[in-house]
């Protein structure tokens, strides 16, 4: 199995209730349990995904929004 | 190239905050290798239920006892009253909870007390998603951590002590408390004597590409070895990233006060580098500027 992409993670692991989405690196909790063991179509997949609504939240920076990283 | 693991274990990849977690299945039951940072406690829980489908978590088990490894036990038994297994060596410090043993306090981190319900010790053979493992002792980034090998997979699940680029940090050698290089070469020279195909990391990816691994680790314990002052330079920066990785982002100015509130970096650049404390601030930064473990966004850092 041919791996290479990175994983997205940012080190801010916390879900959003109200899109089920990681706040950091915007997977839901299904792609990043099965990241591990997805090979690099898979992963494109779950990567293109993750920048699509990276660009429906904030299609300015594609960065979360202040608020939303805010988990102190 | 990534490696081909048995379908009984499943690789959860976390980052740097968080090590990985390991989840075997068993049948209707299922074991847990390592639980992640506390601030990442509801996430691991929900990931360990997402991929238990329905089964049991019956056994919580840990190769060592840093922040980043054993921050979900407590979230972790609160929800699915598992047996906590820890390596018998932290007995004392977790029963006591002493925040200075577990480098809590020293490196500025948070964890959530819990009390293990059993030991396991170097020697001593586990049964893991069906597959027999064999706790080694690994003594060197943490004196008393082990990992886990399976002779008849060739799987390694190394914690930090050795990863595929490096390996933790040596925290006994820096804290003058036991001959860390001597027990990291030794750790290093022993696994690397282990018929090995795949090893699962504490932190990064599953790798098969071993030979590789074990040079560049060979290659940087002789550096440290050659120069103390590498080693310590090379703590304060992990220690600072690190810190600042919870952190997320602090303005520039308030930036040396931080650096200043890491008993750990004082420490180590009083004992080995003697630096002014404004020198190891501009130079932290630098350093850490450059290789953008921090980022300059707004008249705050933020980390990388
Ligand atoms: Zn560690």
């Amino acid at each position: 199995m041919s791996a290479m992409l990175q994983s997205p993670c940012i080190n801010i692991c916390k879900m959003d209730a109200a899109s089920g989405l990681c706040i950091g690196c915007w997977r839901t909790i299904d792609e990043i349990t099965v990241w591990s063991r997805s090979d690099d179509a898979a992963r494109s997949h779950i990567l293109a995904a993750v920048a699509r609504r990276r660009m429906e939240n904030e299609p300015e920076t594609g960065h979360p929004t202040k608020n939303s990283t805010d988990h102190d | 190239m990534t490696p081909i693991l048995p379908d009984s274990l499943l690789v959860l990849e976390r980052g740097w905050l968080s090590a990985n977690n390991i989840l075997f299945f068993e049948g209707e039951q299922a074991t847990l290798v390592d639980s992640g940072y506390v601030t990442h406690a509801g996430q691991t829980v929900a990931l360990v239920g997402h991929a238990l489908a329905g089964r049991q978590l019956t056994r919580l088990v840990n190769t060592h006892s840093h922040s980043d490894h054993i921050g979900g036990n407590a979230a972790l038994k609160a929800a699915y009253d598992c047996e906590i297994i820890v390596p018998a060596g932290l007995h004392a410090a977790i029963a006591d909870w002493d925040e200075d043993a577990l480098l809590l306090s020293p490196l500025g981190q948070q964890s959530a007390r819990f009390q293990h319900d059993s030991l396991i010790s170097a020697g001593a053979e586990i049964a893991m998603g069906g597959l027999n493992w064999q706790a080694l002792a690994v003594p060197g980034h943490d004196m008393e951590a082990l990992a886990y090998y399976c002779p008849e997979k060739r799987i390694l699940i190394s914690g930090d002590a050795l990863w595929e680029n490096g390996f933790g940090v040596i925290f006994p050698e820096l804290f003058g408390e036991a001959d860390g290089l001597l027990h990291t070469r030794q750790t290093l020279e022993m696994l690397s004597r282990l018929p090995i195909d795949a090893i699962i990391p504490g932190h990064g990816r599953p790798f098969a590409s071993i030979d590789e691994a074990f040079e560049r680790a060979f290659r940087r314990i002789a550096q440290f070895e050659n120069n103390i002052e590498q080693l310590a330079w090379h703590a304060i920066k992990v220690g600072v990233s690190f810190a600042m990785l919870e952190r997320r982002s602090i303005p520039r100015e308030r930036f040396a006060d931080f650096v200043f509130s890491l008993p750990f970096a004082v420490d180590v650049n009083a004992r080995f580098l003697g630096m002014t404390p404004d020198a190891l601030v501009a130079k932290v930064e630098r350093e850490l500027l450059l290789v953008n473990a921090l980022r300059l966004e707004d008249g705050m850092f933020v980390a990388g």
